[in-house]
């Protein structure tokens, strides 16, 4: 009797997980309607992903690491070319980019960025130093911390 | 079909639970055996699923794959190509083919860049190449233009193509080995990328497909190291970014200095406000960034600014508040930006190119010095268009540039600049001297003519050297869907 419980159990759980498959298959299906080229729409999806609950001044910072990159170099010399780079972003590779929409205010900061407000100062990197990044990446120097990221040059 | 059912969920039982529960099943016949057969269903299902993900898995992958595959075979290419040219540049006699080579070194080398930046490769790996491949085709450009200029070469250019040329033979053999490694089919892309994603440091001695790669750019990556810093006429030479800022003057202050300078600045009474150093920034320009937080129900809004170590100065000003929907014109927020900068101590400013964004406009402000614009000496301000309340600040551009110019007087007049437009430009406003940022090594700044005009119904600049003639730069206006713009 015990047994047929326990296929009971097993058959619910399947099924329960079926389900969970078929609700994720459809949230990543779902997709996102406003993407649109354009760099300030790239921009701002990609402080929404970023800097997601970071102080103005930190939105405002990752925009312009971005344009920062486009003039460098050392990056590829287009927006797209920079935010796409392979590997560049966390929330690109895992398409977190596409899940969220941005605010307002990440709307507000790409466009700050856009017009040379820069208060990362001309810097190229930025990460979050209580997670862990690669050590290489601290042999930047420092320019400045503004909420959770410091900005490196 | 029963006894099929029932068979398999016996064996469904043996392998999930042991043989006692395949015994119950049995005993229990057809009737009560639906759960098993669900079981068995569920099984298939998920492996006929897993199969299918698998399947399409693959195919992704292999599509990455061969992207990635597009791109290094580009990229090897391309690098071929900026080898060819640039001996074709330096064998041409004539400047007509001499400007041909040099444009397709500059086109070949962005491509190789493009390419070559679109790899799964660490950015520590491919930063130098990139930069290489970058400098390479930007000094190209600059010399071709030089050339159908007229211009001749100067024994430095012709050094800088000669070590750039066999730079990029050492770039191609580098390549080259790799090549034999990526046309056999061995290397797998999409493991490269996860291995770069990783960061992991490839281990001695074992050589996966992921090291081949790495190691291969690494190498590649190593013999451009060596090439000296490139410094030419162009945006991307190194000198631009070892530019010391000159108009950060004055003698050092301290942390509570700059809270009061902060303190005082603010376009709003912040005497109440909770003035701390939040940071420090380490750039060019060294400065403390203070935080002002208003007290609790006051109504008004927090503020962030950055003052210089050096004399004090407001870098940055950046005030964070909800914007209402827009109230007042473009006219009256210039006005506005117009009081605050003179109350700041700005003057002789003039605004330049206002445009309007959402609800907020954004006002550069140039230095006019005996009426020639300054566009260098820039400071910026947000206006929200609610209440034309100041909402940043921004005179980064005026302190890398700002110093006592000694202007010369112009040796072409307007009307002779006049003549060298081109006609297909209706000029719309009285020309007026201007000075603009270059990018040649000797000086940042050239003073020029400024003509406003349209042509095919498109507004544009253009700048007109007031000494020599040239024709340095053509500026178009661009609408944007959002906003306007005026002068």
């Amino acid at each position: 009797m015990m047994s047929s419980t326990t296929k009971r159990m097993l058959i619910v759980g399947s099924t329960v997980l079926a389900l969970v498959a078929v609700v994720m298959v459809a949230v990543v299906l779902r997709g996102d309607a406003q993407g649109r080229a354009g760099d300030a729409n790239l921009l701002a999806r990609l402080v929404a992903a970023e800097a997601d609950g970071e102080p103005y001044q930190g939105m405002v910072a990752v925009a312009s690491v971005m344009l920062n990159r486009v003039e460098s170099a050392k990056f590829p010399n287009t927006v797209s070319g920079v935010i796409f780079q392979p590997g560049a972003f966390e929330s690109v590779s895992n398409g977190l980019i596409w899940r969220r929409s941005p605010s307002r205010q990440a709307v507000s900061a790409a466009r700050d960025a856009l017009n040379g407000y820069d208060p990362s100062y001309g810097c190229l990197f930025f990460w979050n130093p209580s997670k862990p990044v690669s050590g290489w990446i601290w042999s930047r120097t420092i320019a400045v911390r503004i909420g959770k990221h410091v900005f490196a040059r | 079909m029963a006894d099929e059912v029932n068979n398999a969920g016996e064996n469904v039982g043996a392998v999930g639970e042991g043989t006692g529960e395949a015994g119950t099943a049995r005993s229990g016949g057809t009737a009560a055996n639906w759960p098993g057969a669900l079981l068995v269903l569920l099984l298939i299902a998920s492996l006929v699923f897993g199969y299918a993900q698998w399947t399409a898995r693959r195919r992704l992958e292999v599509a990455v794959g061969n992207q990635y595959f597009s791109s290094f075979f580009d990229l090897l290419g391309n690098v071929d190509n900026v080898r060819v040219a640039l001996s074709k540049s330096l064998v041409s006699g004539s400047p007509r083919l001499r400007v041909g080579a040099l444009s397709d070194v500059w086109r070949e080398a962005s491509n190789a860049q493009a390419n070559l930046n679109s790899l799964p490769v660490t950015h520590k790996v491919l930063a130098k190449t990139s930069a290489f491949l970058t400098q390479v085709g930007d000094f190209a450009f600059v010399t071709a233009r030089k050339v159908a200029n007229q211009q001749m070469m100067s024994d430095d250019d012709w050094d800088r193509l000669v070590k750039m040329k066999e730079q990029s033979e050492d770039l191609a053999k580098g390549l080259a080995g790799m090549e034999a490694e990526a046309s056999s089919g061995r290397i797998n892309w999409v493991r490269v990328a996860e291995q770069a994603n990783k960061e992991v440091p490839a281990k001695a001695g074992s050589k996966s497909t992921p090291e081949v790669v790495t190691d291969g750019f690494t190498k590649v990556d190593e013999s451009v190291q060596q090439f000296p810093t490139l410094i030419y006429d162009g945006p991307f030479s190194d000198h631009i970014e070892a530019r010391k800022p000159v108009g950060v003057t004055g003698a050092p202050i301290d942390s509570t200095r700059a809270i009061e300078i902060a303190r005082k600045f603010v376009p709003f009474d912040a005497s109440a406000h909770t003035g701390k150093i939040e940071g420090e920034v380490d750039s060019k320009i060294p400065a403390y960034r203070v935080s002002l937080e208003a007290p609790k129900k006051s109504g008004k809004p927090d503020a962030i600014v950055d003052v210089t170590k050096t004399g004090g100065h407001v870098v940055l000003m950046n005030i964070a508040r909800d914007i209402d929907p827009k109230k007042i014109d473009l006219e009256a927020a210039v006005a506005r930006a117009n009081v605050f900068l003179s109350k700041i101590g700005m003057t002789s400013m003039k605004p330049t190119f206002a445009s309007e964004v959402g609800d907020v406009a954004v006002i550069p402000f140039v230095w006019v010095q005996d009426g020639v614009y300054v566009y260098p000496d820039m400071v910026k301000v947000k206006v929200a268009l609610d209440n034309g309340d100041i909402l940043s600040y921004d005179s980064l551009g005026f302190l890398t540039s700002h110093h006592a110019r000694k202007l010369s007087k112009p040796s072409i007049e307007a009307d002779e600049a006049k003549e060298l437009l081109s006609p297909a430009l209706t000029v719309s406003a009285p020309p007026r001297l201007a000075v603009i940022p270059v990018e040649t090594v000797d000086t940042p700044e050239a003073l020029c003519w400024e003509f406003r005009g349209t042509s095919f119904g498109e507004d544009f600049f253009v700048y007109i050297d007031a000494a020599s003639g040239v024709e340095e730069k053509v500026l178009q206006l661009i609408k944007t869907s959002e906003g306007s713009l005026t002068m």
